[in-house]
């Protein structure tokens, strides 16, 4: 079998609930210690708005609305530190309320030769069905949704695989996988999940890439 | 479709959706940096709320466009208009997650350390291989170079470092060797966290009980 | 001398006392056959390739119900390389006790373990513990009163298990340490590397030298052992070897087994264990540590064959530094290893496996046997 690794990765973790966006400065993650000073400094794209801030440095992007704070770096070296970063932030602001996460991952990978990239897009999706109502029917996206067993939780996770737009004979990964809790210390214990299963959802999201790259389905 | 300054985006466009692609920007921005045709304007962002502009709005600032059209040329721009003339705007809720990279990396390599000991110009670290888990453990003599000024300050015993080995590949082809190392930053210890410790170690007192060296029961 | 790998899966015959000593380089675990079927587990170390604990390989590899058959889980100190792996063992053996120095049953220690999940830095040793702690709460039935939840804590001169009637032979287990004194200095050590407001996080690492290790004494039939674990000597009287030695309240008699404390090193050998607590010729068995000065030195190695001819060490590094080679990496990940670092060795090689079986409970009896690079000093 071939050794997997992805071309372009990218990582994200987004939480839904009540967020003010003007606390997210890059002047505020630098004083707490969470960026460096001159990533602070050196920020880029910086958008302040009671409903939006936005800002990015050279390996991160921060995205906050009222209800959605979204953290993404697409620096595979990073990926720690945005799991660090998120833990860090909402540590301090503990009495912040929401309740759902996300870990995404993306991933592009390269399939060669071009005969057994299109190979797979039928693999995934058998054409049989489709003979009779399409031309040259192809597949452009398949997402599947199941769980995974994470300590003693079952989490769900959602997978989309496509065609990669920015790969030649490239195979799109995109792995979602989807915490939530309700009441009071739900933030706390998104927070403890994060801690607790971020390096197995990393691992996870390649091992799920190579499972499906790996199927016999090309000799 | 591919552009060459989205090369290394991670993120798929939806289909369809990079023709129809708008250029509005939110107008925080002073005119004097950017313009319709900027290209440094690396992502677009719509509110995704109904808003109106506040009054104290600068006049060159320029307006959000509604939906998904392509819509170069439809910004407005706000003179001296009274406040209760501004446009209430709808909003789409897209936010493309990545701004266009100029760079890419791939990584060969990575390792979490463990700080044991800092000694004149170099520090020993143990370090436990992220990339393949079950490889040995090393111990490592590195440089204080190595480090990047603004992590000095983390670099003491017991302090936990990423560093990462491979390589970084621009827009314009260029490959280059890179070695990362990032001191994991967390924030310092606050008395809500000590109080937090109290509490746990309460618990773990009432469950285990608590020895007194005389009699050590 | 050297068993096959035919031997190495044999499990013991009833009436056959087995001392069993594993050590990669960084870690240490013991397992010891008392006869009838009943095995201890002292310390724990992990198979880098599984992760999981090399005790309960051996034991399953030998066909042992470890969920009946393992009675104590003994954990001789705090310190990464003795602890790795407990909490797995703990979950397995499901009818075993589990005894902890009792210098950790501590408002201090308890913060420290705290302290390492709440910095998110957690290293083995603090995460053993928390689950250690987790799994004895979940196994307390309701009702049952606090003080029965937790490990036995154990210090100086106490009894830790007893089989008196049943199996082949009387079996006693004492503990000789810590002793009252070490433990008050277990406690100041603990309070000062509990965090400060405002000051960074970090990982919890040992940085003195250890006195609160729990000493173990097996009397079985006519064998008696002495595990030494990595207590040390200190100029306190009171505390390490030298307490143990002056003790009047500790088991008399005289060791044939001696697992040599801390790595054979300088500042845990104490004559007078040699003298007072071991027969003549004693079998000592030992790990090494290949961590910063590795152990044990030249100068060990010569004093320990001066002790006694019969020395085994559980693994030998292959390089002068202690270590072994590290795995090499992608071409471009050791050109960069090259020009940056200073030194570099992987930690631990081979699983050392050093096997002593006597039949019958006889000293007289004891079977040498040395797998996977195990070696004669």
């Amino acid at each position: 079998m071939p050794e997997w690794r992805a071309e372009i990765a990218g990582a994200t973790i987004v939480l839904l609930g009540h967020f003010n966006p003007k606390i997210f400065q890059p002047s505020w993650f630098d004083h707490h210690g969470l960026i460096r000073a001159e990533e602070a400094e050196s920020a880029e794209n910086l958008v302040s708005l009671p409903e939006l801030t936005t800002f990015t440095t050279a390996w991160l992007s921060i995205q906050v609305t009222p209800d959605r704070f979204q953290a993404s770096t697409i620096d595979p070296a990073h990926f720690e530190a945005l799991r660090d970063l998120v833990l860090g932030t909402f540590t301090l602001l503990e009495h912040t309320p929401f309740d759902k996460m996300g870990m995404n991952r993306e991933m592009h990978f390269k399939v060669l030769p071009e005969e057994r990239y299109v190979e797979f897009g039928h693999f995934l999706v058998p054409k049989a069905p489709w003979h009779g109502v399409l031309t040259d029917p192809r597949t452009r996206s398949v997402t599947v949704q199941g769980f995974q067993t994470r300590g003693s939780e079952q989490v769900q996770l959602f997978v989309k695989v496509e065609p990669s737009v920015r790969v030649q004979f490239g195979v799109f990964v995109n792995t979602n996988e989807h915490y939530e809790f309700s009441g009071e210390g739900a933030g706390k214990r998104l927070m403890l999940a994060l801690r607790n299963h971020w390096s197995e959802a990393q691992a996870s999201a390649k091992r799920i890439a190579e499972h499906l790259l790996d199927q016999p389905y090309w000799s | 479709m591919k552009t060459a300054v989205n090369r290394f985006n991670p993120v798929q466009d939806p289909p369809g959706e990079t023709a129809r692609r708008p250029i509005s920007k939110i107008g925080v921005l002073p005119q004097e940096q950017w313009s319709p045709d900027d290209p440094t304007v690396l992502y677009e962002v719509i509110v995704p709320h109904q808003v109106a502009l506040p009054g104290w709005v600068e006049p060159s600032m320029r307006a959000v466009t509604e939906g998904t059209e392509s819509t170069r040329t439809t910004s407005q721009t706000f003179g001296s208009r009274a406040s209760a003339e501004l446009p209430v705007l709808r909003a789409v809720r897209r936010l493309p997650p990545f701004p266009r990279p100029r760079e890419r990396f791939m990584v060969l390599q990575q390792w979490e350390g463990t700080v044991v000991t800092v000694s004149g110009e170099e520090f020993i670290a143990v370090m436990r291989d992220l990339t393949n888990p079950s490889r040995p453990d090393e111990e490592t003599t590195l440089p204080i170079d190595e480090v990047p000024e603004s992590d000095r300050r983390l670099l003491v015993s017991g302090a936990v470092f990423y560093w990462s080995l491979g390589y970084k590949e621009t827009l314009s082809g260029q490959r280059e060797r890179v070695a990362a190392l990032r001191f994991r930053r967390l924030p310092v210890w606050t008395s809500s966290d000590l109080r937090d410790l109290q509490r746990k170690a309460d618990e773990y007192a009432r469950l285990f009980g608590r020895s007194t060296p005389a009699t050590g029961s | 001398m050297p068993g096959s790998s035919a031997d190495l899966h044999q499990p013991p015959v009833v009436d056959e006392i087995e001392v069993s000593l594993f050590g990669p380089g960084v870690g240490e675990s013991a397992v010891v056959h008392l006869g009838g079927g009943d095995w201890i587990i002292v310390d724990s170390c992990v198979e880098r390739t599984t992760g999981r604990p090399i005790a309960l390989r051996y034991l399953e590899d030998l066909g042992v119900d470890v969920a009946k058959a393992i009675k104590l889980i003994v954990v001789t100190h705090w310190h990464d390389d003795h602890i790795n792996g407990v909490a797995a063992i703990l979950r397995a053996a499901q009818s075993a006790r589990i005894a902890c120095s009792a210098a950790l049953r501590s408002e201090e220690f308890y913060k420290l373990i705290a302290a390492s999940e709440r910095a998110m830095m957690v290293s083995p040793g603090s995460a053993e513990f928390s689950a250690i702690f987790e799994i004895l709460t979940k196994r307390a039935a309701p009702g049952v009163r606090p003080e029965s939840v937790g490990p036995d804590w154990v210090q100086a001169n106490r009894r830790l298990w007893q089989r008196q009637g049943s199996g082949p032979c009387p079996v006693d287990i004492f503990s000789l340490s810590p002793s009252a004194a070490s433990m008050t200095l277990a406690f100041r050590e603990f309070a000062q590397m509990l965090p400060q407001e405002g000051t960074t996080k970090r990982r919890l690492i040992a940085q003195t030298p250890n006195e609160v290790a729990v000493v173990l004494w097996i009397e079985a039939g006519d064998i008696r052992i002495l595990l030494g674990a990595d207590l040390e000597n200190t100029c306190n009287p009171d505390t390490g070897w030298q307490a143990i030695v002056t003790s009047d309240a500790r088991p008399t008699g005289l060791a044939h087994v001696f697992k040599v404390p801390h790595h054979g090193s300088a500042n845990a050998d104490h004559p007078d264990v040699w003298v007072t607590m071991l027969v003549i010729n004693p079998h000592a068995v030992l790990t090494a540590f290949s961590r910063g000065h590795p152990l044990p030195t030249a100068a060990d190695i010569e004093r320990l064959k001066g002790r006694t001819p019969n020395a085994y060490c559980t693994t030998r590094a292959t390089r002068a530094d202690g270590g072994w080679a590290p795995p090499r990496r992608d071409a471009a990940v050791e050109r960069t290893l090259k020009e940056v670092i200073r030194t570099r060795k992987a930690l631990t090689g081979p699983m050392g496996h050093i096997r002593l079986r006597a039949r019958h409970f006889t000293p007289d009896s004891i079977q040498v046997d040395l797998f996977n690079g195990a070696y004669r000093l």
